[in-house]
């Protein structure tokens, strides 16, 4: 399991020549990522999400609180760094390598590397061996480098925007190799994307970031079924804001026709309908929510979003 | 324990290297052509004719100086973004991580260095012992020693600056977050480093001061200025001793960056330096070079402007926030205080004649010690006919009618003594105010128009003809008090006026 608790990071101008103000990328950050799930990060831009996941791969050292991967501290960790495994959001760097280098570079570093699996995997997509990656496309590099992940036999794979910029089709198939595998070998695979439906998808759990706070950590059904949309209509005169806030209801967002009422509030099903009895309202209807919608009902809730920008 | 974290360094050491084929494969080419150049050297040329392949030196001493990029190249997570990522979530420690960089930088650099340029060293010692002399081979094999040693100090000199050189990139890689400045600011520091404290010393010391010795070998033991050593009055043996503690420091300083590259994390790639302290020392020390360099002769003295405009394009250079006119302001105010504090440097040098350096004699007896004593007077002054003997009229005059030579011979070490301390104090007369300051500045180099001076040697006798300078004294007078101190050395017995 990786725990991260209380982790709060700051970028501080220490450089020469740099302004020495303080950027708050991350605030007090605590979750728990159990053993053989498919975790998911999501986050407006700038929300955190990749300085995150360097510092669970021991790529930034933790300022304060702790990172553990199986209760030992990752920065500067060999023991713990074995289990993990990085693929960030650029691929530019494998440029000079060959398949066959990218497989020897990453065999001396990592006891469980298996060129067997590399083989097959590359097999399966058609990458060529004998050429430098230099030469691929956007989508062969971002294979070979996952191919490359999972032949390192790590127990973790963390993925920073890996699917980005991948057509459609490109998209399933990594998608289908890397949980095949994933799924034969128990790992856990942790992975960021702006594409929140892809999340959705692919996630057994899913974290949002906003800003650098976590906004929520939880399973993707109880995040869908933790957020309501609801309909409600009254022929006395539409009901307030207030109104729903004097139910005791959290409204994230609050839309006015005519007498019809549209809001979304934090709750479940049940919980917010005996609620809603207290209205005397003479229609209520509760409207299911994809993940996409809860991202932006949230993300609005805290002044991101378009209408905000307007206010603005 | 010990062995297997070897062996892990080891392997990540050649996992990183197999990174950097092709640039290996073009350093032993370059190697190589100069090794075999120079080891066939003579064979085209004719047996007798120069033991030197021009060339092959030349591509040996090219493949010697590329530390900075192989440096360049196995750092590459300390500017390169991307590489960061990868290489900071590798499962390796700090340390593993820092010392298979340094292994990779001498499976790369130091190793092929070091074994093409000596097979060149030794066939070349082979060539010039046997071969070259090859109508006595018959008879006996005679060994040149002469050309030994010439072998044994290039070689030894050519690998303790390939090791400062590569020693100062690193400090540089690892000061430094991006990857032109590890590039300017290597030379930059090996230049200036390598100047600045000989430099320093000849102008405070010497020039000033007045007094010349041999410089402590302490000033050639870390710096590019060990070549320097090899034109100095040294023994092979002692030229060698020096190499290798340069070599032993170099591969200290490699060592000892680990505890600043341990402080930075991935946050610090890209980032043109990483450490005040490193930036205003290079700059300081680059300042100081400069400065030094240029108040040798006057007429350079203007171009201070041209290191003062080099100085402020490096800040804005590596300034990452919105310039500003304060902010220049604040850095020409900064290059200000650094003029200013050598200016100060070289005024207190000037007020206490080289920092007492003017009273320097050794610490030991010197009955068995000479003095040689050059006078240069005013051409203009009409005292041009003096000259001076000394007591036993052991004597040279070398007829010029502006210039007299000779050279005295005190009996022990208490005239020597007193014959040094006259000289001294006509020293400590020369003119102290800040006018007689700028123009000490101003005229040194006029010696033989319109200046006088007198040098004085102070000669060891060793075995023969061989003398050993111990120090060598130099002070610029009016025509007047050459004409005192002579005869107050007159007086004392210790040169006679004709």
């Amino acid at each position: 399991m990786i725990e991260i608790k209380n982790v709060t990071m700051d970028f501080i101008g220490k450089a020469v020549g740099e302004p020495r103000k303080i950027l708050r990328a991350l605030e007090d950050i605590s979750i728990r990522i159990p053993d053989g799930c498919v975790y998911g990060f999501l986050g407006s831009n700038g929300a955190g999400k990749s300085t995150l996941m360097r510092l669970m791969c021991g790529v930034y050292r933790t300022q304060s609180g702790s990172i553990t991967i199986d209760g030992s501290e990752v920065w500067d960790n060999p023991e713990a760094k074995a289990n993990i495994f990085f693929v960030n959001d650029e691929t530019v760097q494998y440029s000079d390598f060959t398949l066959e280098a990218l497989a020897k570079y990453f065999a001396s570093y990592y006891d469980n590397f298996s060129f067997e699996t590399f083989h097959r995997l590359i097999g399966t997509l058609g990458l060529p061996n004998d050429r430098k990656m230099g030469t691929f496309s956007k989508g062969m590099k971002r294979q070979s480098v996952v191919a490359a992940a999972l032949s390192c036999g790590t127990k973790y794979i963390v993925m920073d925007e890996a699917f980005d910029g991948l057509d459609p089709a490109m998209r399933k198939m990594l998608k289908d190799i890397i949980v095949d595998e994933m799924i034969d070998r128990n790992a856990t695979l942790i992975v960021s994307s702006h594409n929140v439906a892809e999340i959705n998808e692919l996630c057994d759990r899913a974290m949002l970031l906003h800003q650098g706070k976590l906004v929520f950590d939880d399973e993707i059904d109880n995040i869908r079924s933790g957020v309501s949309k609801v309909q409600v209509a009254r022929r006395s005169g539409p009901v307030t804001k207030e109104e729903f806030e004097g139910l005791g209801l959290s409204v994230l967002q609050y839309s006015v026709m005519g007498s019809v009422v549209q809001t979304v509030v934090k709750g479940v099903g049940e919980e917010i309908t005996q609620k809603l009895e207290g209205l005397s309202a003479d229609f209520v209807e509760m409207v299911p929510l994809t993940l996409e919608e809860v991202f932006i009902y949230e993300l609005e809730a805290r002044g991101y979003g378009y209408e905000s920008l307007a206010e603005n | 324990m010990a062995m297997s974290r070897w062996r892990r360094i080891n392997r990540f050491a050649l996992g990183e290297a197999r990174t950097h084929a092709r640039l290996f494969v073009v350093l032993n080419i370059t190697l190589g052509t100069g090794c075999l150049l120079q080891m066939f050297q003579g064979l085209t040329s004719g047996l007798y004719r120069s033991n030197i392949s021009f060339i092959g030196l030349g591509l040996l001493l090219a493949g010697g100086m590329v530390g900075p990029t192989v440096v360049i190249g196995v750092f590459r997570e300390l500017h390169n973004r991307q590489q960061s990522d990868v290489v900071y979530s590798l499962p390796m420690s700090t340390s593993e991580r820092y010392l298979s960089r340094l292994l990779a930088l001498a499976y790369l650099h130091i190793l092929p260095v070091l074994a093409w340029s000596g097979l060149a060293a030794i066939t070349t010692f082979i060539r010039t012992s046997f071969f070259n002399e090859y109508e006595h081979i018959r008879r006996y094999i005679v060994i040149d020693w002469a050309s030994t040693d010439a072998i044994v100090r290039t070689w030894t000199g050519f690998l303790a600056c390939v090791l400062f050189f590569d020693a100062i990139a690193v400090v540089s890689a690892v000061c430094c977050g991006r990857r032109a400045e590890i590039r300017y600011f290597t030379y930059l520091i090996a230049a200036s480093f390598s100047l600045a404290p000989l430099l320093l010393r000849m102008q405070l010391m010497e020039r000033i001061g007045g007094q010349v010795t041999k410089p402590s070998s302490l000033f050639y033991s870390w710096t590019l200025s060990l070549i320097a050593w090899d034109r100095a009055d040294s023994k092979t043996w002692q030229f060698v001793l020096l190499a290798v503690l340069n070599c032993l420091i170099s591969v200290g300083v490699m060592l000892l960056m680990y505890f600043m590259y341990r402080r930075r994390d991935a946050s610090t790639a890209g980032k043109p330096v990483v450490s005040r302290a490193f930036f205003e020392i290079a700059l300081v020390a680059g300042l100081l070079a400069y400065y030094t360099l240029l108040i040798s002769e006057p007429g350079l003295i203007p171009y201070i402007l041209i290191g003062g405009v080099v100085y402020l394009v490096i800040h804005i250079v590596t300034f990452r926030g919105n310039l500003s006119v304060p902010k220049v302001l604040l850095w020409t105010v900064k290059l200000a205080a650094t003029t200013a504090a050598f200016v100060l440097l070289l005024w207190i040098a000037y007020v206490t004649d080289g920092f007492g350096a003017v009273r320097y004699l050794p610490m030991k007896n010197l009955d068995n010690t000479n003095i040689f004593i050059d006078a240069s007077y005013d051409f203009y002054d009409g005292q041009n006919t003096v000259a001076f003997a000394g007591p036993d009229a052991y004597y040279w005059e070398y007829h010029r009618t502006d210039w007299v030579s000779f050279h005295a011979q005190p009996t022990n070490d208490r005239q020597i003594r007193a014959t040094a301390e006259v000289f001294q104090k006509y020293a400590a007369q020369r003119d102290k105010s800040f006018s007689g300051f700028l123009k000490f500045f101003q005229k040194h180099e006029e010696t033989y128009r319109g200046w006088n001076r007198i040098v004085m040697c102070t000669m060891e006798i060793w075995e023969g003809e061989d003398h050993n300078l111990l120090v060598r004294q130099e002070v610029s007078l009016t025509g007047q008090q050459i004409r005192e101190m002579m005869s107050e050395l007159k007086k004392m017995g210790i040169v006679q006026i004709r």
